[in-house]
């Protein structure tokens, strides 16, 4: 092995453990894709669920899903739902990350909640009929991550029933208790987030909740807190659900 | 060198060489994922599987890496086989993997897989070299498995999430937090250390 430090050899060992590495990594995460998906889709249900304050634990996941909540395409700037038949769009193949185009509104730098410089005109919100609950996607940038989420308001006055992260890289212990369910428990106490005229009130704070309208940040995590605080207040706002809440007859059946 | 003998290479690191209470390595993720049984498991085989893996195909390799590059040659190695546990974490253990969160990922800093790679599997044959990292990885799961059954017992009052304390047992939160992992770690390297007095370091 005289000449295992020459420099043809280095590359040589290098390139193929290179070449031998990514072909077992990328083999790995193309195999278990469809898994994975899955996975995740079942994920994002058991989210909708708890944000809804629906106890899954004992029960079928996709029953109660079915039985509970329905799921509708909402124009943003409109505040509309969007007819499925007519416009091309359709629950089984949405997906935002494919939205593309005239789709994507630019948000010209103004991205308070950091969530990524276009906002998509689509969104697809859930709805829980029988405690008249609607269920917003919401993201925006936390301090590691974009926090990705959802809040469920009520649709009478838009006080607050839940909020929930199905996906986030902030620090465990720390930002990271979002996922706290103490922490979490805040939100199920009907906290108001509108005023009269539409403007985004509720606050998550760090010198502790005080009123009607405020939510308790998380000790140690101020820029996670900021985070939740901006993307609260973008997706509830007039840029983003704010003319979706506004609008009339939420719940009525649709024709499609 | 003479060849260790393959028993010796299995069973030596979970008592007399523990790579966590006598090298004290690895501790990071010790305090991180053991506030319940079943996360603290599945920790235990992602590292056993990933040190008896990636020590088998260093040890495969020892003789053609160039010793310019060969941190790099490991971590590449090492890095691969934790990307490869996580993607089936994700597909098959999907709830514990969320748990454990960015953990997964650390296995690749975890000092015991870069300690046997560098320091057993570079001049060991393959066998031994596989061996030696199932010895470690389960030195490394003594220890997790014994902090995480105390964890989840004295802190939630449960084993695998099933309840074991009577309902009038108050959950002790410290023992969720990871200051109690540091005291139970110290009380198991106290109690190998009165029964093998000669680990003991002189002052």
């Amino acid at each position: 092995m005289s000449n295992r430090d020459s420099i043809k050899n280095t590359f040589l060992v290098t390139g193929a453990l290179c070449i031998i590495c990514s072909v077992l990594v990328s083999g790995a995460a193309v195999g278990l894709k469809e898994k994975q998906d899955a996975n995740a889709a079942l994920d994002l249900k058991k989210n909708i669920l708890s944000v809804s304050g629906i106890d899954f634990t004992d029960g079928d996941v996709e029953q109660l899903f079915t039985e509970n909540i329905q799921a509708r395409i909402v124009e943003l700037t409109t505040g509309e739902y969007v007819n499925q038949t007519t416009s091309g769009l359709n629950l089984d193949t949405f997906d935002v990350k494919k939205l593309a185009g005239d789709e994507m509104t630019d948000l010209n730098g103004d991205d308070p909640a950091g969530i990524g410089g276009e906002r998509e005109n689509y969104a697809v919100v859930y709805l829980f009929p029988e405690k008249q609950q609607l269920i917003l996607p919401v993201r925006g940038k936390g301090l590691w991550s974009t926090l990705k989420g959802f809040v469920s308001v009520s649709a009478d006055d838009f006080t607050t029933r839940g909020i929930t992260f199905y996906s986030h890289g902030e620090t465990p212990g720390l930002g990271g208790e979002v996922d706290n369910p103490a922490w979490k428990a805040q939100w199920s106490t009907a906290k108001e987030t509108l005023d009269a005229n539409g403007q985004v009130i509720l606050n998550v704070t760090k010198s502790g909740a005080a009123g009607p309208n405020d939510i308790d940040g998380l000790a140690g995590a101020t820029i996670t807190t900021q985070g939740v605080d901006k993307l609260i207040k973008y997706w509830l706002g007039n840029d983003g659900f704010g003319a979706y809440l506004k609008s009339e007859n939420k719940f009525a059946e649709t024709s499609n | 060198m003479a060849e260790p003998k393959a028993k010796d290479v299995l069973l030596d690191p979970v008592f007399k060489n523990n790579p966590i209470a006598l090298q004290v390595l690895g501790i990071c993720s010790a305090l991180a994922v053991t506030t319940k049984l079943d996360t603290s498991l599945t920790m235990c085989v992602a590292v056993i599987f990933v040190v008896a893996f990636s020590n088998l195909a260093v040890s495969v390799i020892r003789n053609y890496i160039p010793s310019s590059v060969r941190i790099i040659v490991q971590m590449t190695i090492i890095a691969s086989l934790v990307i490869l546990v996580d993607q089936v974490l994700k597909a098959y253990a999907f709830d514990v993997a969320k748990q454990m969160s960015v953990f997964v990922g650390l296995i690749i800093t975890n000092c015991i897989v870069m300690g046997r790679a560098e320091g057993f599997a570079m001049k060991n044959s393959p066998m031994v070299s596989f061996l030696d990292g199932i010895g470690n990885g389960l030195g490394y799961s003594f220890i997790l498995l014994t902090v995480g059954f105390f964890r989840e017992l004295f802190g939630s009052g449960k084993l695998f999430g099933m309840q074991v304390m009577p309902d009038s047992y108050q959950p002790n939160g410290l023992m969720l937090l990871a200051p109690s992992a540091f005291f139970l770690i110290g009380i198991i390297i106290w109690v190998i250390r009165t029964f093998r007095p000669e680990q003991i370091e002189e002052a």
